[in-house]
């Protein structure tokens, strides 16, 4: 009966496990057989611990104890642990685990072993003790794989991730996840080990992936009946949700965890929930004394039970309250408090640290000490991030940096001096693209799933031509998107201190000349530029964002209808108008405050936030003026210094992907404005021939079917002869051509995370090198876009820079959806 | 949405799971639905540009989709954009004109009033089956789409 418990326990039926073993107890008493009973008894309870039941457990453990010695003793030392530790006691688990390491060892159990080190090195980590507990992952993996213990294997390998990502490397945490899948049969699901993957996930900023694996785990550990791990996925639920700034629905998911915590009598956990409730009720923006007396009792409540970093944040959240409600000297000791964890661990607990740290100086009025402090936090961001391999990861990675970041340029906006504001905005703009590119690892399996997508989404846009899409080949395309993605998260960076720099005013003046740098910002909600002009630095207070995005969104709608040339006359005349009405309120928001400023000056540009989607030769201020549009003016300005991955190049690429009837004909149009250009067009367009082609190329031009991907824009693609080329594959290009004209739709379009990081076909090419990239925010009509790169081509080949031939161009045709990025 | 609307829209749901019914006569079928609004005109789908050949340099059936549903001279542009498991939509009146919208969609409604250009936009709209109802006001007049799947 017993061994029928067990199998229920680990099927996942902690219910019918309980009876089981009730039964038994009652059957063994009833026969006289205290070792029985008291076997039993230890199995139960981790059962009853599963099912939340923390006192019944210790009660099952003490009535066990007197008939059990040796290694069963050293059994039920472990199981009590395990209770203890789910319940936020590590310090007395820990105790229990040593007396039952030196129970077991003299009867070489294995498998107990296994367990012991294992569940042990979970609570190091917990703890902090990352080296300790790394020591006892490797030998009880050892031990796993020796006796073909497979599920300790799993569990072993899984822990040690667990203990990399406490420790702040995500790579290396994403790695040994992977690594432990291996050991798991076929098919079946450890719930507590994916709410293991959403945590890494939620220090990945991963919102999407972690709610998947979060809503996965609930519903795999609500069939199985185990009631005690259901608010622990909730625990993380409510974080994700204070990411996803959602606090509402933070506190709702918080204040139930903690319920179902206090019914399970596990007052560990019962505090890391009330304190992210708490925290969702500061996100909400309540500011009162009660709260901040709660904040506090939080605070000493997580300490003393071993939160460690949720302490931090919530001494952090008491701090920042205190200081904004005037009660100085609780803020001095709150703000100390979370200071100290600013050196080392994971980033989510150093950059709220770092937080503190600022805040605290500026409780003493030291503005400049509050600013290093800022800065600091920055650079441990940037080392976070340099730890990341992904790109995916490294442009999430800033976000991080956000209170800092917002931090620096409050205090520099209030001190109103313009140069110094824009060195904060530049603090925080775009780092993932100054980083040096970090080559995906050559990996086999990476790379022939690459190629097989490749087959799959050709297939599928083929069969859906025809008016017939496959279900399977759909699955499967979703299968390998979902493999690709997952698989390039493991790389680690290139580590080290990330490469921030400051931006350098004489030099910025020089590169610009008589060139004006318009760098949009956004300030608590409105949009504010800053203009560098003839040596002159200049804030201009413009329209609200939304007012900013709603015209944009219009504009773009009204293009759109126009390129695809949808609906009536009667209609795109309507379109017409619209965009001329968009672009005239846009250029009288935007422009209008700048233009006694930059006159008819040659403009570089840097766009904020929803922005970057906008065609900006549209806006009638901008249409007949050469412009570049660049991710931030320190990108702008190493490019044009050419300092950028200087290397040999060797001559012009020009590719036609398929599907297009003006394709071709302009291949061959633009190949004859250069010497000995290769070129590419229909069948011998393929994947591999371009990205052979592309490396090192001085000069190319691609002109084929574009999509941007909002849901993951590394799948966003240009359409070559056996298929798309996705940022992943652009990514193993070794230098990215210099001069690149993407002639396709929407190419330039990019995902924009936190710090106006951008995630794209256009950021890739930037990344890897670029310093000049002609492309398209928007939809462009087939043959428009063959007119406007005849036109384009053919001034630039008669001398005319890329910023000036593309306005002309432009205006002679009268197409609005490119745009110059990087040097003009 | 009535029981009914509700009850045809689920089953809708259901046979596009097991069997999925040609877009075309789907949206026909159930824009027979808005035709209970009795003071309503219909406005139908007039054109998809999932369905038509671009012209432009995507490949079709990605991106923002554009609908134009007409009746009589007039004619209601709409563009759908993901925004994540929701829907955005961006709409335009033609000929350009003053109007109150209300976007109906299974299990909940919102309303939006036009620019001086006939523009409109609706976030946050649940993927699944909707409807516009356009109250015109020179001269008044009441037009509802057709329900159609974004």
């Amino acid at each position: 009966m017993r061994v029928l418990a067990l199998e229920s326990r680990l099927r996942g039926d902690a219910r019918q496990a309980e009876r089981l073993l009730r039964d038994a107890i009652e059957h063994a008493d009833l026969a006289g057989s205290q070792r029985r009973a008291a076997q039993a008894r230890l199995s139960l309870v981790p059962v009853l611990a599963d099912l939340g039941r923390l006192p019944d457990a210790l009660a099952a453990a003490r009535a066990a104890r007197p008939a059990l010695h040796g290694v069963e003793l050293g059994q039920l030392e472990t199981q009590r642990a395990l209770a203890l530790s789910r319940a936020g006691r590590y310090a007395e688990a820990l105790r229990d685990y040593d007396r039952a390491l030196r129970l077991l060892r003299p009867g070489g159990d294995a498998e107990w072993t296994c367990r012991v080190l294992s569940n042990r090195a979970a609570v190091l980590g917990y703890l902090g003790h990352y080296p300790a507990a790394r020591r006892d992952l490797q030998v009880a993996h050892q031990l796993a794989t020796d006796n073909r213990l497979d599920i300790y294997a799993f569990r072993t390998k899984h822990n040690l991730g667990f203990v990399e990502l406490r420790s702040g490397d995500l790579p290396a945490a994403l790695r040994s996840f992977a690594a432990a899948e291996q050991w798991l049969p076929a098919g079946s699901v450890e719930a507590s080990s994916l709410l293991d993957v959403a945590e890494a996930y939620l220090t990945g900023r991963l919102v999407h992936e972690a709610r998947e694996k979060l809503e996965e785990a609930i519903e795999a550990l609500a069939a199985g009946g185990f009631a005690v791990d259901v608010p622990e996925a909730e625990v993380l639920l409510a974080r994700l949700h204070l990411l996803d700034k959602d606090p509402d629905a933070a506190a709702r998911v918080a204040t139930g965890a903690a319920a179902q915590f206090r019914q399970q009598r596990r007052p560990g956990w019962t505090s890391l929930a009330h304190h992210l409730a708490l925290h969702a009720r500061v996100d909400r923006g309540e500011a009162d004394r009660g709260l901040l007396d709660q904040l506090r009792r939080s605070a000493g409540q997580l300490r003393r039970r071993g939160w460690a970093h949720a302490a931090v944040h919530s001494h952090v959240l008491a701090g920042d309250l205190a200081r904004r409600l005037g009660h100085t000297r609780i803020a001095r000791t709150e703000l100390d408090r979370a200071s100290h964890a600013r050196q080392r661990g994971p980033i989510a607990v150093r950059a709220p640290a770092w937080y503190a740290t600022a805040l605290r100086r500026l409780v003493d009025d030291d503005v400049g000490g509050a600013l290093r402090a800022a800065r600091a936090g920055l650079r441990a961001v940037d080392e976070f991030a340099a730890t990341l391999g992904a790109t995916d990861l490294r442009v999430r990675a800033s976000g991080w940096g956000e209170d800092l970041a917002t931090l620096g340029v409050q205090l520099t906006k209030r001190a109103g001096d313009a140069w110094h504001y824009l060195t904060w905005v530049e603090r925080w703009r775009a780092n993932a693209l100054r980083r040096p590119p970090v080559r995906p690892p050559h990996d086999g399996r990476l790379a022939a799933d690459l190629a097989h997508l490749r087959r799959v989404t050709a297939e599928l846009a083929a069969s859906s031509a025809r008016g017939v899409v496959s279900p399977k080949l759909a699955a499967e395309q979703v299968r390998l998107e979902r493999a690709i993605r997952d698989r390039s998260r493991i790389a680690s960076g290139p580590g080290g201190q990330g490469t921030s720099t400051t931006l350098d005013r004489g030099e910025l003046q020089a590169q610009l000349g008589d060139r004006a740098l318009v760098e949009l910002t956004e300030y608590d909600g409105a949009l504010v530029a800053v203009t560098v002009v003839a040596g002159r630095c200049r804030l201009h207070e413009l329209c609200t964002l939304t007012e900013a995005t709603a015209e944009m969104d219009a504009l773009r709608f009204a293009l759109h209808r126009l390129a695809r040339r949808h609906g009536s006359r009667a209609s795109l005349a309507a379109a017409e108008a619209g965009v001329a009405h968009a672009a005239g309120r846009l250029d009288t928001l935007l422009l209008g405050p700048l233009l006694p400023y930059i006159g008819d000056r040659e403009v570089v540009l840097t766009p904020t936030g929803a922005l970057h989607a906008l065609p900006w030769s549209a806006l009638p201020n901008l249409r007949d003026r050469p412009l570049s549009v660049a991710p931030s003016a320190t990108m702008w300005l190493s490019a044009a210094r050419g300092t950028r991955r200087r290397a040999r190049r060797r001559g012009a690429v020009v590719l036609a992907g398929p599907g297009l009837e003006h394709a071709p004909r302009e291949a061959r149009m633009v190949a004859r404005h250069y010497q000995r250009a290769r070129q590419f067009t229909g069948r011998r367009a393929t994947v591999s021939a371009a990205l052979g082609a592309l490396d090192r190329a001085d000069v190319a031009h691609i002109a084929a079917h574009g999509t941007f991907r909002s849901d993951n824009p590394q799948f966003s693609a240009l359409d070559l002869a056996d298929g798309p080329v996705t940022v992943y594959d652009l990514e193993h290009l070794e230098v990215a051509p210099r001069r690149l004209v993407l002639s396709s739709c929407d190419t330039a379009l990019s995902a924009v995370h936190a710090g106006d990081e951008l995630q794209g076909v256009a950021a890739a090419f930037f990344a890897l090198g670029t310093t000049t990239l002609v492309a398209s925010v928007t939809p462009v009509a087939d043959d428009e876009t063959h007119a406007v790169m005849t036109r384009f081509h053919r001034l630039l080949a008669a001398g005319s820079p890329p910023g000036q031939a593309l306005a002309d161009a432009g205006t002679s045709t009268g197409t609005l959806g490119f745009v110059c990025f990087g040097v003009g | 949405m009535s029981g009914e609307e509700a009850v045809l829209a689920r089953l809708g749901s259901a046979f596009d799971a097991v069997d999925p019914v040609p877009l075309a006569a789907y949206e026909a079928a159930v824009a027979g639905l808005a035709l209970r609004d009795v003071d309503a005109e219909l406005a139908e789908l007039a054109a998809d540009s999932v369905l038509a050949d671009s012209g432009v340099r995507t490949r079709p059936a990605t991106g923002p989709r554009l609908l134009t549903f007409t009746a009589g001279e007039l004619s209601i542009e709409v563009e759908v954009a993901d925004d994540g498991a929701r829907r955005r939509l961006l709409g335009q009146l033609v000929p350009p004109q003053p109007a109150e919208i209300d976007v109906h969609w299974d299990g909940g409604a919102s309303t939006v009033t036009t620019d001086q250009l006939g523009r409109f936009s609706v976030v946050s709209v649940p993927a699944g089956l909707v409807s516009m109802v356009c109250q015109l006001t020179d001269p008044a007049r009441r037009v509802a789409t057709s329900w159609v799947s974004i």
